[in-house]
């Protein structure tokens, strides 16, 4: 997500100008440094929820103070009821139908219950792979109701099946894409569907893809013509540039990793020689010791 | 310095270089002390990022709460420059809102903590007070508690109501959870500040006070009220006046009809009653004369306005009954059972205020997915014929199923009636239907009728047991759809009701219901286990995905697994003749691992022989001649080993073994491992963590036999469980990957453990693993 902020949720913010906001998923504090920042000059103040974030977060909060934001490690489903409405909500967090809608409906509920407008909602993760196919970072968190058939495998784009060496096989993923209740994306549009409110929705189906969700009552010609100017064709030409950065940065890693690859190769064959070598020695030395005994 | 919640000073702190047990943390202004505390409450995340184990965190509570503007040091006790804390110092921040600064609640989870118990107040508030607490002693006494405001005592509880998650997380009864309505008085919408304490000493539990809002603020602004139905009076009253709403489902009406007429109800014949039967904008309309041939009661009412709703229609037709009592079916497509007049009589013999709700079933099973199997009206209407409807009316029980996935038909809470049976002027005071929900079919308005009516009733609220109504399959807003499409209209209708009540629906609990009826048919009960008329449907060749849940739950299941177990059904499987101590599907599961890793050495721990010669073919299967197998601890002798086999005697923890293990994987880049469960020496932590660093990445570590009976019986456990969930706690690289469980039966349940920790990626890279032999070179010099 922190890919997205200086050209598309740093001027969202700086536009909508909210005097709370909410982030949902901080991890390693990237995106949560740039939040507060813009707190730290505006006065603004944040909500950071997340249960288990890494540890390089608590670097992040160590640059700022109490003024700018309050850090809860909760579970975003256990803390949204219990905070105040956000102007703009940030979501970042366990990628599965039923966590997000689940948040949305919370932060929808929240603000009828304050008669608040629902906020402002930026969601990662709205484009391939987690669309339309769940993910569980902690799959016993969730009821059995909640979740799909998943497995600890990879995933490939044009596959709706798992496969074993795709891409996150290291989280458990839903083992279909696609279907009812299944991904973040399914899960905003579930609940436009279902909420009896007018919204703006827009994605930008890159970089796992941002959705932008503005409910009408927070919408100002300001902001409609910011995010109509995100897919103008001047900035998709910079997306693509982007992008393009991104995918060579990504064949720098893979050379890198292939030239690794190499040495270690060459590396374990050099130490089979050497075991090789250590077994004859072995042999003669083992020859030479049956020879002493025979004459001695 | 985290931050100021409410009057709360919170962050954490620990000293890196220094062995003591927590640091003293100090809060001043001007030089003056306001509050101090040791840093040493846990916190997950900081466990997660490495700090002191997560036991470093602080609160302090600061009363009263120093001005805005005021500048507060913080920092570690006993030092001088240096100690203070990043964040500080800090300034009370003015308030968000002018003169709300005080205003702000405080987030729960609060950590329980004393010196002699510990424990967890996870909710407090708007209605409820949840959590668990226990001493650290391991008594089996559970702590009495008491809430107070001030010097004022609310609340006094004891902390002993059974929790599965406590059970299984200390291993003992988890009898030490509290759960209870919070008093009325905190329920005023404003803001309360309290403390919790041990009951007799007056000691507080938690840190400091905390603040919690009230419900009635939250919901009571915007909860919508109804007002009161008008009604005339009429001269020629009647017991009970039936209203059945039809909309397009002549097919439906007529069984519907038959089962509300005098011949069809038991005992009714001194019943007065009327059945105004509304027909929404049927097209074709219901004939008033076929609608009065089935009784001089029966009488069509036409509404005055046609809507998408049937609330307003339903209402209108209210007012024009004569009856004491009401009874009423918004979807005409349910029939009833033949003693449902009998009971509800009775029950309001017994109390007249009594509010009678009637269960529903399904005719045939779950409509929405036999219509995919090919279930149709005709379908349906050769079970009618089969049970000779209407001669025996609790045949229905017979061709029917229960609505909903709840195992236990009869005893559930109800969020709903079909036919909900209630007295006139009840009705008329909470205002009958609510019209508000304007949705086709009513949306939430029957659900939110039941709540209304048991929430303003002075009477019991009775679920008849043994009467039902049973619905038709015909064209319903939910009960005709696909899954997809029902959730869908399912989440609009709870955000429809939740906007016009300002909280989500919540059914009525089972506490509160009353049971009277008998069991007429013994085709009502045992519902899992009895076969329905024979049909020939294409269930077998459709899949029902991602509903296993649903459809059989985990208790199902864990019961299941448990009677398998229990009777040992696993020793009576075999391979090539030799006992493998596993079930089949486990069987199955280790095939496809095997074909997936393609390991070059296997290690068994403790396994059957049957077991291990399933491996050794299964790896000549996958052409893995070169692939090796160690089993370590035997249980029994074998004549002839496999020769890819090698057996090494000894306990697997045993040091001498662990090494020679070690050494018999070598260098093999596909490393799968087996572990018998059994006796601590042989499966622990310790044994987990040391096989597990044998196991090769994204292969598998497989603990077999980790079922173990009932455990709700008490005389078992999920002992194996708890030592594999603080194997793959935090930091672990294996996960437990539970997508080899889903064939129900396996007898190592949460046992398969991959390994998806531990990448090597260009980052972590260490290019000095790539000179061989560093301290050789004369070695590699002798090789040129």
């Amino acid at each position: 997500m922190n890919r997205f902020w200086q050209r598309y949720i740093h001027p969202l913010i700086e536009t909508a100008q909210p005097r709370r906001i909410m982030e949902i998923g901080a991890d390693r504090g990237w995106n949560t440094s740039n939040i507060l920042a813009y707190c730290r000059a505006t006065g603004a103040h944040a909500d950071i929820i997340d249960p288990a974030p890494r540890a390089s977060l608590h670097e992040v909060l160590a640059q700022f103070g109490p003024a700018e934001y309050r850090y809860l490690p909760l579970k975003s489903v256990a803390a949204i009821p219990q905070l105040e409405t956000p102007d703009v909500a940030l979501i970042d967090g366990d990628h599965n139908w039923a966590t997000v809608y689940s948040e949305l409906n919370q932060l929808h509920a929240r603000a009828e219950q304050t008669g608040h407008a629902p906020p402002i909602v930026i969601s990662h993760d709205v484009a391939w792979p987690y669309a339309r196919r769940d993910m569980y970072y902690n799959p016993d968190d969730l009821e059995a109701s909640q979740k799909h058939p998943y497995a600890y495998r990879g995933m490939l784009p044009g596959v709706p099946e798992l496969v074993e060496h795709g891409m996150n096989g290291v989280l458990a993923n839903a083992l279909q894409e696609g279907g009812p209740r299944n991904g973040v994306l399914t899960a905003i549009e579930d609940y436009i569907a279902s909420a009896d409110t007018e919204f703006t929705f827009r994605k930008l189906p890159f970089f796992n893809g941002l959705g932008i969700l503005v409910p009408a009552a927070r919408m100002t010609p300001a902001l409609q013509a910011l995010i109509d100017s995100f897919f103008s064709a001047s900035s998709m030409l910079e997306a693509c540039l982007a992008l393009e950065a991104d995918g060579m940065h990504l064949r720098a890693i893979l050379t890198q990793t292939e030239t690794c690859l190499s040495r270690r190769t060459d590396a374990l064959q050099r130490a089979r020689e050497v075991i090789e070598a250590q077994r004859q020695r072995l042999e003669e030395l083992e020859l030479l010791n049956r020879n002493h005994a025979a004459t001695a | 310095m985290d931050g100021l919640r409410g009057n709360q000073l919170h962050g954490w702190a620990w000293d890196t270089r220094a062995e003591q047990p927590h640091l003293r943390i100090e809060v001043r202004a001007d030089g003056v002390l306001l509050g101090s505390t040791d840093a040493a409450i846990f916190r997950a995340d900081l466990a997660m990022a490495g700090k002191r184990n997560g036991h470093c965190a602080f609160a302090i509570a600061l009363d009263p709460l120093p001005a805005p503007g005021t500048v507060l040091t913080v920092a570690a006790a006993g030092g001088g420059m240096g100690r203070e804390l990043t964040g500080s110092p800090f300034t009370v921040p003015a308030p968000l809102v002018p003169g709300c600064a005080d205003q702000v609640t405080d987030v729960l989870p609060l950590p329980i903590g004393t010196p002699r118990l510990h424990g967890s107040l996870d909710q407090c508030g708007p209605t409820r007070i949840r959590g668990w607490v226990r001493w650290l002693d391991g008594t089996g006494r559970s702590p009495t508690l008491s809430l107070h405001e001030g010097d004022r005592e609310l609340l006094r509880f004891e902390a002993n109501q059974w929790r599965a998650d406590i059970a299984e997380l200390q291993q003992d009864d988890g009898c030490c959870g509290f759960d209870l309505p919070l008093p009325e008085a905190l329920g005023d919408g404003l803001l309360h500040v309290l403390e919790l304490r041990m009951a007799d000493s007056g000691v507080a539990v938690l840190q400091s006070p905390f603040r919690i809002r009230g419900a009635a603020a939250l919901t009571a602004p915007r909860t919508r009220g109804v007002s009161p139905l008008q009604r005339k009076a009429v001269a020629d009253t009647v017991d009970l006046s039936v209203i059945v709403n039809f909309y397009n489902m002549r097919r439906e009406a007529e069984r519907t009809l038959t089962s509300l007429s005098r011949d069809y109800q038991h005992d009714a014949g001194d019943l007065s009653y009327e059945v105004l039967c509304i027909d929404n904008g049927s097209n074709p309309p219901l004939d008033p004369g076929w609608i009065a041939s089935f009784g001089p009661q029966f009488r069509l009412v036409r509404p005055s306005r046609q809507l998408t709703s049937p609330c307003a229609a339903l209402n209108e037709a209210a007012l024009q009954a004569r009856g004491k009592y009401l009874a009423l079916m918004i979807d005409g497509a349910h029939l009833l059972t033949p003693g449902v007049f009998h009971e509800a009589r009775r029950a309001w013999q017994e109390h007249p205020d009594a509010v009678v709700a009637v269960r529903h079933w399904f005719i045939g099973g779950d409509q929405r997915w036999l219509a995919m199997a090919g279930y149709t009206r005709e379908q349906e209407d050769r079970l009618f014929e089969r049970i000779r409807w209407p001669a025996n009316g609790y045949e229905l029980f017979r061709i029917g199923a229960p609505i909903g996935e709840n195992p236990e038909p009869w005893f559930d809470g109800l969020s709903e009636s079909n036919c909900l049976m209630l007295p006139t002027a009840l009705y008329d005071r909470i205002g009958g239907f609510d019209e508000a929900f304007d949705q086709a079919g009513g949306g939430f308005a029957n659900l939110d009728l039941w709540r209304r009516a048991s929430d303003a009733t002075n009477g019991p609220l009775v679920s008849l047991l043994g009467e039902a109504s049973f619905h038709q399959f015909h064209g319903g807003t939910t009960t005709n759809v696909d899954d997809a499409e029902k959730d869908s209209r399912v989440r609009a209708y709870a955000n429809a009701y939740r906007a016009l009540r300002g909280e989500d629906f919540a059914g009525v609990h089972r506490s509160r219901l009353s049971f009277r009826g008998r069991m007429p048919s013994e085709f009502a009960t045992g519902v899992r286990q009895r076969t329905l008329l024979p049909m020939h449907l294409g269930i077998t060749e459709q899949v029902r995905s991602g509903q296993l849940a649903l459809h059989f739950d985990e208790g199902a299941q864990a019961h299941l697994q448990s009677v398998y177990a229990e009777c040992a059904l696993q020793r009576e499987v075999r391979w090539l003749g030799q006992p493998v101590g596993v079930a089949p599907a486990d069987l199955v599961s280790l095939q496809e691992i095997i074909q997936q890793v393609r390991p070059d050495a296997v290690i068994v721990v403790g396994a059957e022989a049957g077991l291990v010669a399933f491996i050794d073919n299964m790896l000549s299967m996958i052409d893995g001649a070169a692939s090796r197998i160690l089993h370590v601890n035997p249980p029994s002798a074998m004549s002839a080993w496999p020769a890819r086999v090698t057996a090494l005697q000894g306990l697997p923890g045993d040091p001498h073994v662990l090494a020679t293990v070690r050494q018999w994987v070598g260098s093999a880049e596909a490393v799968l491992a087996l572990q018998a469960t059994g006796a601590t020496e042989t499966f622990s932590l310790s044994t987990l963590q040391d096989y597990g660093a044998l196991v090769s990445y994204r292969s598998y570590l497989i603990c077999l036999g980790t079922l173990f009976g009932q455990p709700w019986l008490g005389y078992s456990s999920h002992q194996y469980l708890h030592t594999i969930r603080e194997f793959t706690g935090t930091h672990s690289p294996f996960v437990i990957d539970r997508s080899w469980n889903r064939q129900l039966i396996s007898t190592c349940p949460s046992g398969f453990l991959r390994k998806v920790g531990g990448l090597c990626t260009a980052a972590n890279y260490d290019a000095s693993l790539d000179t061989i032999a560093p301290d050789q070179p004369s070695l590699m010099e002798n090789q040129q």
